[in-house]
C-alpha cells in the first residue's frame, strides 16, 4: 500500500476526500479539505503531508485523514520555520481550513438564517459587489 | 446634538453604523453589515456599550464599533455570561469580530484565494449565494 508520504498530490487528495466523505467528518471538515485540495499548495508540501495519516482502505482504495492538532502545531510554529514553507496567502488558507475543520469559530451553532448572514458578510469582505440584488438561497428556498 | 446610544432605536443604531463604517476597510464594513443584518445585537445593552458616537468635521454624527470592547464581551466564558443572547448571536458576533480585526488573516488573499475561501464557507454552512458579480469571472 502506498504511504501518505509517497502518494502523488492527486492520490492524497482522493484519499483524504474518500475518508472524509465515507467517515464521520462534519461539513466543516469536508469543506476544509476541499479548500486545501482546491488551493493545491499544501497538498504538495511535506510540512502538511506530515500532518496526514493513513486511514486504511475503503472499498479497497487508500484513505487518509488529517491530524488537525498537527496542523495547529504547524500554524503556531516559529516564524523563521513558517516563512520557509508557505506564502502569507497559503498560511491564511491553512488557518481558515483549521478553523473550519475544528469549528474554531463556533459556526456549527448557527441556524440557517444566520449562516446566510455570515456567508454574505464574508462575500462582502472579499470584494464581491452586487450588481444585481443579492439572492440568498437557504435549503433551496430564497431568503 | 448627539443622542446617547442607549436611547436610540435599532433603526437609529443601524443607520449610525452605516455612516460609521464608511471610514473603515472592507472587512470592518462587512462585519458591521453582518451585525446589522443579524440585528439581535443592536438591541443588546452589552453590545451598545461597545458603540461610540463621533462627530465628523462636517458636523455629521457617525457611530463606530470599539472592537476591543467586543473582544472583551467575547472573552467571557460561556458559563459566566450574563448577556442572554442566543447561541447563533454569539457565533455571529465572534465571526464579525474576526472579520473586522482580520484575525483570520484573510486580508492577504488574492482573488482566487478569496473565491476558494468563500466557496468553502458556503459549503461548510450549506448556504448558496447567487451574486451579481464574481471577482474571478467578472
Amino acid at each position: 500500500m502506498t504511504t501518505v508520504q509517497h502518494m502523488s498530490a492527486g492520490q492524497l487528495s482522493i484519499a483524504l476526500t474518500r475518508a472524509a466523505e465515507e467517515g464521520d467528518s462534519g461539513p466543516g471538515e469536508v469543506a476544509a479539505l476541499r479548500l486545501l485540495i482546491s488551493h493545491g499548495k499544501w497538498i504538495e508540501r511535506f510540512a502538511f503531508r506530515a500532518c496526514c495519516r493513513s486511514a486504511g482502505e475503503i472499498d479497497g482504495h487508500a484513505a487518509a485523514d488529517v491530524s488537525w492538532d498537527a496542523v495547529f502545531a504547524l500554524l503556531t510554529a516559529e516564524e523563521p520555520e513558517r516563512s520557509v514553507i508557505g506564502s502569507p496567502t497559503s498560511w491564511a488558507i491553512l488557518r481558515l481550513a483549521h478553523l473550519l475543520a475544528t469549528d474554531g469559530l463556533d459556526l456549527s451553532r448557527l441556524d440557517h438564517s444566520n449562516a446566510g448572514v455570515v456567508v454574505e458578510a464574508m462575500a462582502t469582505a472579499m470584494g464581491w459587489t452586487f450588481a444585481t440584488p443579492l439572492v440568498l438561497v437557504v435549503d433551496g428556498a430564497p431568503r | 446634538m448627539i443622542r446617547p446610544v442607549w436611547e436610540m432605536s435599532r433603526e437609529e443604531i443601524a443607520a449610525g453604523l452605516g455612516n460609521g463604517f464608511l471610514g473603515g476597510g472592507p472587512f470592518e464594513m462587512a462585519a458591521v453589515i453582518g451585525l446589522c443584518a443579524h440585528a439581535e445585537w443592536l438591541d443588546e445593552p452589552a453590545f451598545r456599550v461597545a458603540l461610540m458616537m463621533r462627530e465628523t468635521a462636517a458636523g455629521h454624527a457617525v457611530m463606530i464599533v470599539d472592537w476591543d470592547k467586543v473582544a472583551a464581551l467575547l472573552a467571557v466564558p460561556a458559563e459566566e455570561r450574563t448577556v442572554t443572547a442566543s447561541e447563533p448571536a454569539w457565533s455571529v458576533l465572534r465571526f464579525a469580530h474576526a472579520l473586522a480585526t482580520d484575525s483570520l488573516g484573510l486580508g492577504v488573499l488574492d482573488a482566487r484565494g478569496a473565491g476558494l475561501v468563500l466557496a468553502s464557507l458556503r459549503e461548510a454552512l450549506s448556504v448558496t449565494l447567487t451574486m451579481g458579480r464574481d471577482p474571478l469571472t467578472g
